[in-house]
């Protein structure tokens, strides 16, 4: 009875290697010359993500392509290199993955062997960029906003000196998970002790050390600590992670500053001179980004370069978006991708895409450009 | 006359088949829960599961499960169980990394390895039977130990995951990892079946007390069985460190409850006893990695593939569960 039961087995497991065989020879016949890109994000889900999505989505046809998304773990190496792996034995061609980390060499290892290609997106690929950047299988990355924060750190400061605030609380996130935080605040810093060199003595503007938070909300007993603060630079999200305190406290009186996004109503009505008008700026970076990844992996795949094309992969800046006032806010939810998740809103449309690659008289510098030319007033100009 | 004669033997015959189905319907879910995956992925994956690049894929992901399952084997055969084992690999893999960036040294940092896996089967098998405490407790208080540690160390180092400047790549090499399976399943195999080790786990399975009233001293061979399945546990985390070369703060957490559920997929009864085998360590694990790899390769949705791996699971569970009262480990 065994050897009849083995015999089954033997029998049904040369059958099904049959199938896969001669499915194989099928859909290699049936490839009509699609590319299958993986997309990794650390999120799975989220107005981001919807964005995202809509957007890839919204270009596969015209671009001959198709998208497969998966998310990936923030804290597991080796979960992201499996499914990454899963990514290229499904056919994928090329990976364009939001996180970088110990697993990133091994994932470009597997792309090695496999003949596919890895770009980054909304990520500076810090831990891996230089030994990765001439690694012909890594493509770049497009980095989320500016790769130093001295930029953001000095227009805040600007504005907090500007709207006359005295007692600043600084915030951050730790330094091995966000280390340009560090530029930010410093920065920040240097425009205040500016302002302070000329400022009387009444208007000098204080500012406490910077707390650091370990990934958790702020702690109730920072504003017991610092019970004068007149407004707070949030360099991480604070939305997520320092409103929920004030509002806990009562103490929406303090401005907040903070990097980051929500499409929560409790966050866009309590913005600029709504509400409670405790927030005072919101930062989010263009999921049209992407397009910087996207370009330079099917020009690579289909054989195609750019006549400026770099000799080394790039961490190319992109343009974020600003909110400092309520009719940018409006502008914003009516009007951006990110918000009303409508690829009719996308800042680059379908042909500008196209006309983006290489096959079609592209250039590096005109993609650069593009990503680049994504902010508030590029916004605003796009809706005139 | 010959016509009902005929009959009358086909009858039996199929009598006979459904009787051995019916008395090894664990086996027979094994290897029918197997066999679906291979036919279903070959067909839906448009023959993508049978690449080159794919078979090495797989072969990279069974061996961590499959080690480590065929050593938990010991284990789960006495009707015990640890789920500890994803957090101490997780503990195991940034020591290594550690040990190796100080030292250098491969070598010492897997002996330190071993040595913290033998003391922590000797204090699994120990305490539980010390204390008289169901085996899932020890190994509870274990595996919160080694998950604080995990936190511990990683922050010490002040980054998101740490990475080990050695190269672990003939590691995955396909035929390293076959050499290594073939050894270990051989290894594992002899013990099982053929020395007092394997005999009395199988023995204080199928009743503890009988096996003592026999003059067994069953604590000594828990703890041997928990010894046994540390030393697969350090091979495991040599193979799971060696896949991306670095360790953060999940790494290893899923593979207590995916060696149980790759066991379990293979036919392993929970309740130990005669009835486990060493296949059920190997089919399972091939089944449960084609379970993840198929479903993806084929298309879909990640977000699915959780769904439809519990739903396997509860068909397997549910075909292969023979008796009320003897499922659950003790």
């Amino acid at each position: 009875m065994k050897k009849l039961l083995k015999k089954m087995v033997l029998f049904v497991l040369a059958f099904a290697m049959c199938m896969g065989m001669g499915a194989s020879l099928t859909a290699c016949g049936g490839d009509s010359g699609e590319i299958k890109i993986g997309v990794g994000l650390y999120q799975d889900s989220g107005p981001a993500v919807t964005a995202t999505k809509n957007y890839l989505n919204g270009l596969a046809d015209a671009l001959n392509c198709k998208f497969e998304f998966v998310t990936l773990s923030q804290t597991n190496d080796e979960q992201n290199k499996t499914t990454a792996q899963s990514l290229i034995s499904g056919g994928c061609k090329g990976l364009i993955l939001t996180m970088d980390g110990g697993f990133t060499a091994s994932v470009l290892e597997e792309c090695r062997k496999a003949g596919v290609y890895l770009a980054g997106y909304l990520s500076d690929y810090e831990t891996s960029y230089n030994n990765i950047k001439n690694n012909e299988y890594f493509l770049g990355t497009v980095v989320d906003g500016s790769y130093t924060g001295y930029a953001w750190g000095t227009h805040v400061a600007e504005r907090i000196i500007a709207e006359g605030h005295k007692n600043i609380g600084m915030i951050k996130f730790p330094s091995y998970a966000f280390p340009h935080q560090s530029e930010m605040d410093q920065a920040f810093r240097e425009k205040i002790a500016e302002y302070n060199a000329t400022a009387a003595d009444g208007d000098k503007i204080t500012m406490t050390a910077t707390t650091e938070l370990q990934f958790q909300p702020l702690a109730e007993s920072y504003l017991e600590e610092n019970p004068n603060l007149d407004a707070i630079f949030a360099m991480c999200a604070g939305v997520d992670f320092v409103y929920p305190t004030l509002v806990k406290k009562n103490k929406t009186n303090i401005k907040l500053y903070t990097a980051g996004f929500s499409t929560d109503n409790d966050v866009l009505n309590n913005f600029g001179t709504s509400g409670n008008g405790c927030i005072q700026e919101l930062v989010f970076s263009n999921v049209e980004a992407i397009t910087y990844p996207l370009v330079m992996m099917i020009n690579k795949i289909t054989g195609h370069e750019f006549s400026d094309n770099p000799s080394e992969a790039q961490r190319v800046d992109s343009s974020q978006i600003i909110i400092t006032n309520n009719e940018q806010l409006n502008l914003v939810k009516t009007k951006s991708l990110y918000c009303t998740g409508n690829v009719n809103d996308a800042f680059l449309s379908v042909d500008d895409v196209k006309a983006l690659l290489a096959e079609n008289g592209g250039t590096h510098a005109k993609l650069v450009e593009a990503v680049q030319s994504m902010d508030i007033d590029d916004l605003a100009a796009l809706n005139n | 006359m010959e016509g009902i004669k005929k009959d009358k033997n086909m009858q039996n015959s199929f009598g006979k088949v459904m009787a051995y189905m019916k008395s090894h319907i664990s086996d027979v879910a094994a290897y029918a829960g197997l066999i679906l995956c291979v036919t279903v992925f070959s067909v839906t994956s448009g023959g993508r599961l049978w690449s080159s690049y794919n078979i090495s894929v797989l072969l990279e992901s069974v061996c961590v499960y499959m080690i480590v399952a065929l050593g938990a084997l010991f284990v789960y055969s006495m009707g015990y169980m640890d789920i500890s084992v994803g957090s101490q690999m997780g503990v195991y893999c940034l020591l290594i990394i550690l040990i190796v960036n100080a030292t250098g040294s491969l070598i010492l940092a897997f002996a330190v390895v071993l040595a913290l896996t033998l003391l922590c089967g000797a204090f699994n098998g120990f305490v539980a039977v010390w204390l008289k405490l169901p085996s899932i407790v020890t190994s509870l208080f274990l595996m919160f130990v080694f998950g604080g540690l995990q936190m511990l160390i990683i922050e010490s180092t002040g980054q998101n995951s740490i990475s080990v400047n050695l190269s672990l790549s003939i590691m995955l090499e396909p035929w390293f990892i076959l050499i290594s399976i073939v050894i270990v399943a051989a290894v594992v195999f002899y013990f099982f079946n053929f020395t007092k080790l394997g005999k009395y786990t199988k023995s204080i399975g199928a009743n503890e007390l009988a096996t003592a009233q026999c003059g067994v001293n069953t604590t000594k061979w828990k703890v041997i069985a928990y010894m046994v399945f540390g030393v697969c546990v350090a091979i495991g985390t040599m193979f799971l460190l060696a896949r991306t070369g670095s360790a953060g703060k999940s790494t290893g957490s899923s593979y207590a409850m995916d060696v149980m559920l790759s066991l379990i997929l293979g036919g392993m009864p929970l309740s130990g006893g005669m009835k486990s085998k060493v296949r059920s360590a190997i089919i399972g694990s091939f089944t449960y990695a084609l379970l993840s790899n198929g479903l993806i390769i084929s298309g879909v949705d990640i977000n699915m593939v959780y769904i439809i791996k519990a739903a396997v699971f509860f068909i397997v569970v549910a075909i292969s569960c023979r008796e009320k009262g003897v499922f659950l480990p003790r």
